[in-house]
C-alpha cells in the first residue's frame, strides 16, 4: 500500500520582504495531508491561513523549506508548470466567489477548462454541465453573476472548482460572505464531496464549520500550534463539560 | 489547429464577452484609435496615390524619371536640358528605353474654332518607355523628329470624340497646330495623358546638337528599367554621366545632378515628397497618442480587474495566457478600430478627391486617392503595431497577478507602482506629443493663413484673368532675324490690348508676364553707381514685363515719376517702372529714384531707367511678403506667353466672352486658356499650401482631442481608485481647496511636464520643416503661448468633470466604497 501523503510540506517558511520589514508569514511549517481527508485550517488575522492555502495551491512558492505533492518537490517547479498542476490538480473555492462578471455562469465554469491543452470545447462543456449539475445550478447556465444571489454564486464556484475534477479542493471561508442557510448548503455540498473521495483543505474561522473536518490545524503567528484529530478535539470538548 | 492559435481563438471569444459587458470602455478605446489610426491610413492612402502607386501603363514599377538637381535651390526637378537628356541617350544605359517630353500650349484650328490644349512634345521613344501604343493609327516616329519632316500629331482619345465625332477615317486628315499645317497620324486609347494630363502628341523638333545649351527647353526624361536591371543599377550608370557633363561645365551636377524617381514623386517634387512623408510622420504621432491613450485605458482596466486575473491565473492560465487574453483584447480593439478607421479614412479621402484635384493644377488623373490593397496592408501593419504598443503595458502588468486581491474579500488592487509610473507617464508623452504635433500645426496654418490672407496691395474682386500663348511659328518664323520676332511680339501685344479696351464691357484690360502674386523672374538687382561690398548686398528682386494699360487696369497710381505710354516703345530707350520696395532696396538713401539706371544681373539684360514708382504689389505669394519689381514694357520685352487682366461690368461670363473675342479679332488663330477671375487663379496657386496646411490643422485637432480624451479618461479612473481615500479626507475635514490641491498635483504635474517636453520639441519641428520649404513663416513667441493656452483650455476641460465628480463624493458613501 502507497503511504505517501497527497501533500506533505517539510519546515515551510514564508517570507515577505516590504521596504526594510521583513515578515514571516509561515515560519517551518510542517503538514501532511492523505488522500480523501478533509482538514481546516484556523486562527486569528494575520496568522499566515492565506499563506499556507496560497503554498498549498501552488499560487506562491515557500521562501525555505519543500512542498511534496504525491511525493514530488513542486516548490521548485517553474510559474507554467506551478499553473499546469493547479488547472489539472487543484479546485478553489473562495470567500468572495471570485466569478468573472463579464461571463455567463457556464463560461465561468468552463474556464479553467480552456486552459487545459488538449481538451476540444464539447468535452469542456459537457464536464461544466455535469458540475453544475452536481450543485443543482444547471438552470443557471446562461445567468451571469451579478443576477445570482451570494448562495447561488459560490454554488457556481464550486462547480467551477470540481470541473476539472482536481485531486485536492482549496476553500478559502467559502461561506464567508453568506449567510448561515446559504452557508450550511456549501458546507453539505463540500461534506458530500468529501464522501465521495475528495481531499479538501479548508480556512475558516468558524467552529461549527470546522467541525466538519477529520481533522483542525491552527495556525499563530505562522506556526501550527495545534493540530487535532476529529477524536481527540471530541473528546476534549466532551471533558469541558 | 495548433494549440496556441486555439488558445488564441478562446482568449478572444472571452475579450469580445468582456468587451460587449464593458461598452463604454469599449467605445472610447476603439474610438480613441478609431482617430488615429483613420488619421494615419488617410495620410498613407495620399502619399500612396501620390508617391508610390504607378501610373497605369503595363509593368509599371519599371518606369523611373530621371529628376536633375537645381543648383540654386539645391532641389531636385523634375526637368533638365534636352542636352542632359542626349547625354543621357547615347550613355548606354541599362535600360529597355529611354524618352523625353515637355508639355506645351498647342492650338488646333482648321475645323471649328481654334482651341487650345495641352500638348505633349515628345521623342517617339517615350512612347516604347510608356508601353502603350495607338488605338487607331500610329504613334509618334523617330522619323517624325527629323528635320524638314513632315508635321504630324497624335491625338488624344477625348479630342477625337469631341472635336472629330470620333470619326474612325480621322487619320490623314489635315489640321493646324499652332498654325502649321499638320497631318493626324494616330489617336490613343482613352485615359492615355501621358505625361500628366497632355491631350495631343508632337514630334519635339528641338535638336540638342545644334540649339545652344542655354536655349535648351526644359525636359522631362522617363525611362523604362531593362530586364533584370534595378533602379540601383541605373542610377550607378548615371554617375558617369553627371561627371561628363559637369566636366562639359554645368554646374548642377556638382552635387550629383541625375536621380531616378518614381512617376507620382516627380509629379509631387521634392519639397511636396518631403512635406507628405513629414505628414505621415506627424500623422506617426498622433497615432502614438492614440496608443498611449488606449494602453492607458487597458491599463486602468487591468487594475480594476486584477482580482479577475488572479482568478485566471488560480484556475491554471500560465503568464503567456494571461497575456494573451490582454492581447486579444488588444486586438479587438485595434481591428474594430482598424475597420472603422479604414472607413473614416475611405470618406476623408472621397471628401477631398474632387475638391483637391480641382483645387490643383496640372493633377495628374491617375492619381486615384482611395483606399488600395497597400493602403489596407499598411492599415493591418499599423494596427498589429498599435496593438502590441497600446497592449504591452496591461500585458505586462497581466503577468502579475494579485494574490492579495483575490483571497481576501472585497480587496482592491491599486495599479501597483510601476503600472502606475507607466500610467504617469504614459499621460506625459501624450500630452508632450499633442503638445508638439499642435505646435507643427500652429506653425503650418499660421504660415498657411499668412499666405492665403496676404493683403496683395490691389483691389482684386473684379479682375478676370486668362492666358494666352503665342505659336512660335506664327510669330517667330525661320529666317527671320529676332528682333523682327520680337517686334512682331511686341505688336501682338499691343493689338490684343486696344481690341480688349474696344469691348464694350471691358473698362480697363492689360497683359502681364505673370499675375501679381503668382511669382516673377527672380534674380539680382543692380543699382548704377552703387558700391556693394559683396555681390550678395544687391537687392534680390525680379522682373515682370507689362503692358502700359496694366497699372491702370489694377488702379495703381504712380507714386514718383510716370508709368509707360505709347513712347515707350520697342526702339526708344530701356525704361523701367519699379515698386516702394525695390525704390528703397536699391537706393537705400532715400532719394528719388526718377532718371536712375537699373538692370538685373542676367545675360542680355540692359540698363534702364526708372522712369516711375508704383505702390508694392505682391509679387509672389508663396514669400507672403512684398519684394522689390521693376516693371518693364512688353514692347521692350516682349513675352511669347502672356496672362491678360481685365476690368469691366458683366460678371466672369461675359468679361471671359470679351476677353477670347478681342483675342480671335486679333488673332483667330489663338485661343485663351486657364479662363479665371484673378481670386480663384491665386487661391489655385495657394492650393497645395491650404490643403497641407489643413492637414496639419486636421492632425493637430486630433491630437488635441487624444490628449485631451486621455486627461479625461485617466483622471476619471485616478478618482475612481481614490474615491474612499478622498472619502476618508472629506470625513477627517478636507476642504474643496484641499481636494482639488490633491487631484491637480497629479494632474497639473503631468501636464505641464508633457507641456514642457512638447514646447521644447517644437523648435526641432520648426528647424526640420524650414529645412524643406523655404517659405515657412518664422514661428513667434505666438506660437508658443497659442499651444500652451490651447493645450491649458483643454487639459482644464477634460479635468473638469472627474475633478467635479470628486468634489461631490459623499464620505459615507465613499467609505463603502469598492
Amino acid at each position: 500500500m502507497d503511504e505517501t501523503p497527497l501533500i506533505r510540506l517539510e519546515g515551510v517558511t514564508k517570507v515577505f520582504y516590504a521596504d526594510d520589514l521583513e515578515t514571516h508569514a509561515l515560519d517551518r511549517v510542517h503538514l501532511e495531508v492523505g488522500e480523501g481527508e478533509f482538514i481546516s485550517i484556523s486562527g486569528p488575522s494575520g496568522c499566515g491561513k492565506s499563506t499556507l492555502l496560497a503554498v498549498l495551491g501552488l499560487l506562491d512558492v515557500p521562501t525555505q523549506g519543500r512542498y511534496l505533492l504525491r511525493g514530488k518537490d513542486v516548490s521548485t517547479l517553474p510559474p507554467a508548470a506551478r499553473a499546469q498542476l493547479r488547472n489539472e490538480r487543484i479546485g478553489f473555492i473562495f470567500q468572495a466567489f471570485n466569478l468573472i462578471g463579464d461571463l455567463a455562469v457556464l463560461d465561468n465554469v468552463m474556464l479553467p477548462l480552456t486552459y487545459r491543452r488538449n481538451m476540444d470545447p464539447a468535452a469542456r462543456r459537457a464536464a461544466a454541465l455535469e458540475a453544475l449539475d452536481r450543485v443543482g445550478m444547471a438552470h443557471r447556465v446562461n445567468h451571469h453573476p451579478a443576477q445570482l444571489s451570494g448562495g447561488q454564486q459560490q454554488r457556481v464556484a464550486v462547480a467551477r472548482a470540481l470541473a476539472g475534477r482536481p485531486e485536492i479542493l482549496l476553500a478559502d471561508e467559502p461561506t464567508g460572505n453568506l449567510d448561515s442557510r446559504n452557508g450550511e448548503a456549501v458546507m453539505g455540498l463540500l461534506r458530500e464531496l468529501h464522501r465521495d473521495g475528495a481531499t479538501i483543505c479548508m480556512v475558516t474561522h468558524d467552529p461549527r464549520y470546522a467541525d466538519h473536518a477529520d481533522r483542525q490545524v491552527r495556525l499563530f503567528d505562522g506556526r501550527i500550534v495545534d493540530e487535532d484529530g476529529i477524536a481527540d478535539l471530541a473528546a476534549r470538548r466532551t471533558a469541558a463539560r | 489547429m495548433t494549440v496556441a492559435l486555439r488558445a488564441f481563438r478562446d482568449e478572444l471569444a472571452c475579450a469580445g464577452r468582456g468587451l460587449a459587458r464593458a461598452p463604454g470602455f469599449a467605445a472610447l478605446a476603439v474610438g480613441v484609435l478609431s482617430l488615429g489610426l483613420g488619421a494615419v491610413v488617410f495620410m498613407y492612402g495620399v502619399v500612396d496615390a501620390m508617391l508610390l502607386r504607378p501610373p497605369p501603363y503595363p509593368q509599371a514599377e519599371q518606369l523611373y524619371y530621371v529628376n536633375g538637381r537645381r543648383p540654386d535651390t539645391g532641389l531636385l526637378s523634375d526637368t533638365v536640358s534636352l542636352h542632359d537628356y542626349s547625354a543621357m541617350r547615347d550613355a548606354g544605359l541599362p535600360v529597355e528605353a529611354i524618352g523625353a517630353v515637355y508639355s506645351g500650349t498647342v492650338y488646333l484650328t482648321g475645323e471649328g474654332p481654334a482651341e487650345r490644349f495641352e500638348g505633349g512634345f515628345v521623342t517617339a521613344s517615350v512612347f516604347d518607355v510608356v508601353g502603350i501604343g495607338a488605338a487607331l493609327g500610329r504613334v509618334i516616329q523617330a522619323a517624325d523628329e527629323r528635320p524638314g519632316a513632315r508635321p504630324v500629331v497624335v491625338l488624344g482619345d477625348g479630342i477625337w470624340r469631341e472635336r472629330f465625332d470620333a470619326d474612325p477615317d480621322v487619320l490623314g486628315r489635315r489640321v493646324r497646330v499652332n498654325g502649321v499645317d499638320t497631318e493626324i497620324v494616330g489617336v490613343m486609347p482613352p485615359g492615355f495623358s501621358y505625361p500628366v494630363h497632355q491631350q495631343l502628341w508632337l514630334p519635339t523638333r528641338q535638336d540638342a546638337s545644334v540649339t545652344p545649351e542655354h536655349e535648351s527647353v526644359g525636359v522631362m526624361v522617363m525611362l523604362r528599367l531593362a530586364q533584370g536591371v534595378t533602379a540601383e543599377d541605373v542610377q550607378e550608370a548615371l554617375v558617369p554621366v553627371a561627371r561628363r557633363r559637369l566636366a562639359e561645365g554645368m554646374p548642377m551636377f556638382q552635387s550629383g545632378g541625375l536621380e531616378l524617381v518614381s512617376p507620382g514623386a516627380s509629379w509631387v517634387g521634392e519639397t511636396g515628397r518631403q512635406l507628405l512623408w513629414g505628414l505621415l510622420a506627424a500623422v506617426g504621432l498622433v497615432l502614438l497618442i492614440a496608443c498611449a491613450n488606449v494602453s492607458n485605458l487597458l491599463l486602468a482596466r487591468a487594475a480594476w480587474r486584477i482580482r479577475e486575473t488572479s482568478v485566471r491565473s488560480a484556475l491554471g492560465a500560465t503568464r503567456s495566457r494571461l497575456v494573451l487574453h490582454v492581447v486579444a483584447e488588444s486586438a479587438l480593439i485595434t481591428l474594430s478600430a482598424t475597420a472603422i478607421g479604414l472607413l473614416l479614412a475611405a470618406l476623408a479621402l472621397d471628401a477631398i478627391r474632387v475638391p483637391f484635384s480641382n483645387s490643383v493644377e496640372a493633377y495628374p488623373p491617375w492619381i486615384d486617392l482611395a483606399i488600395h490593397p497597400p493602403v489596407v496592408l499598411a492599415a493591418l501593419a499599423a494596427a498589429f503595431g498599435a496593438t502590441l504598443l497600446a497592449g504591452l503595458p496591461a500585458a505586462l502588468r497581466a503577468t502579475q497577478p494579485s494574490l492579495d486581491a483575490m483571497l481576501r474579500d472585497g480587496g482592491r488592487a491599486g495599479t501597483g507602482r510601476a503600472a502606475g509610473r507607466m500610467a504617469w507617464s504614459l499621460v506625459v508623452a501624450e500630452v508632450a506629443l499633442a503638445a508638439a504635433v499642435l505646435g507643427g500645426a500652429a506653425l503650418m496654418t499660421r504660415t498657411v493663413h499668412l499666405v492665403t490672407h496676404v493683403d496683395l496691395g490691389i483691389d482684386s474682386g473684379e479682375l478676370m484673368t486668362a492666358r494666352v500663348g503665342i505659336p512660335t511659328a506664327a510669330y517667330m518664323q525661320a529666317g527671320h532675324s529676332e528682333d523682327a520676332d520680337l517686334q512682331r511680339l511686341g505688336e501682338f501685344s499691343l493689338r490684343y490690348v486696344e481690341q480688349l479696351e474696344a469691348q464694350p464691357e471691358i473698362e480697363a484690360g492689360g497683359l502681364t508676364q505673370m499675375l501679381p502674386g503668382h511669382g516673377f523672374k527672380r534674380g539680382w538687382l543692380e543699382a548704377e553707381g552703387v558700391q556693394y561690398a559683396s555681390p550678395d548686398d544687391r537687392p534680390d528682386g525680379g522682373g515682370v514685363s507689362v503692358s502700359p494699360s496694366f497699372f491702370a487696369t489694377l488702379r495703381l497710381q504712380p507714386l514718383q515719376g510716370r508709368l509707360f505710354d505709347a513712347t515707350d516703345a520697342a526702339d526708344s530707350e530701356r525704361v523701367v517702372v519699379i515698386n516702394e520696395s525695390l525704390a528703397r532696396a536699391a537706393w537705400p538713401d532715400g532719394m528719388s529714384p526718377i532718371g536712375r539706371r537699373l538692370r538685373m544681373d542676367q545675360p542680355g539684360e540692359p540698363w534702364r531707367t526708372v522712369i516711375g514708382v508704383v505702390p508694392d504689389v505682391l509679387a509672389n505669394v508663396e514669400r507672403g511678403r512684398m519684394e522689390p519689381v521693376g516693371y518693364v514694357p512688353l514692347s521692350q520685352a516682349p513675352q511669347r506667353f502672356v496672362s491678360v487682366v481685365v476690368r469691366g461690368e458683366g460678371g466672369p461670363a461675359a468679361l471671359a466672352a470679351a476677353m477670347q473675342r478681342a483675342l480671335v479679332e486679333t488673332d483667330p488663330g489663338l485661343a485663351l486658356y486657364w479662363i479665371r477671375t484673378f481670386d480663384e487663379s491665386l487661391a489655385l496657386r495657394t492650393a497645395g499650401f491650404r490643403f497641407i496646411g489643413g492637414m496639419f490643422a486636421a492632425f493637430g485637432l486630433i491630437a488635441l482631442v487624444l490628449a485631451a480624451a486621455g486627461l479625461y479618461g485617466v483622471l476619471t479612473f485616478h478618482v475612481g481608485q481614490r474615491t474612499r481615500e478622498i472619502g476618508l479626507r472629506r470625513a477627517l475635514g478636507a476642504t474643496d481647496g484641499r481636494i482639488l490641491g490633491l487631484l491637480s498635483r497629479t494632474t497639473g504635474a503631468q501636464v505641464a511636464l508633457g507641456l514642457a517636453l512638447g514646447l521644447a520639441a517644437v523648435p526641432v519641428l520648426e528647424a526640420i520643416l524650414d529645412s524643406m520649404l523655404t517659405w515657412l513663416s518664422p514661428g513667434s513667441a505666438w506660437v508658443y503661448v497659442g499651444v500652451l493656452a490651447v493645450m491649458l483650455v483643454v487639459a482644464v476641460a477634460a479635468v473638469a468633470r472627474p475633478t467635479w465628480v470628486a468634489l461631490r463624493i459623499d464620505p459615507a458613501a465613499a467609505l463603502r466604497h469598492e
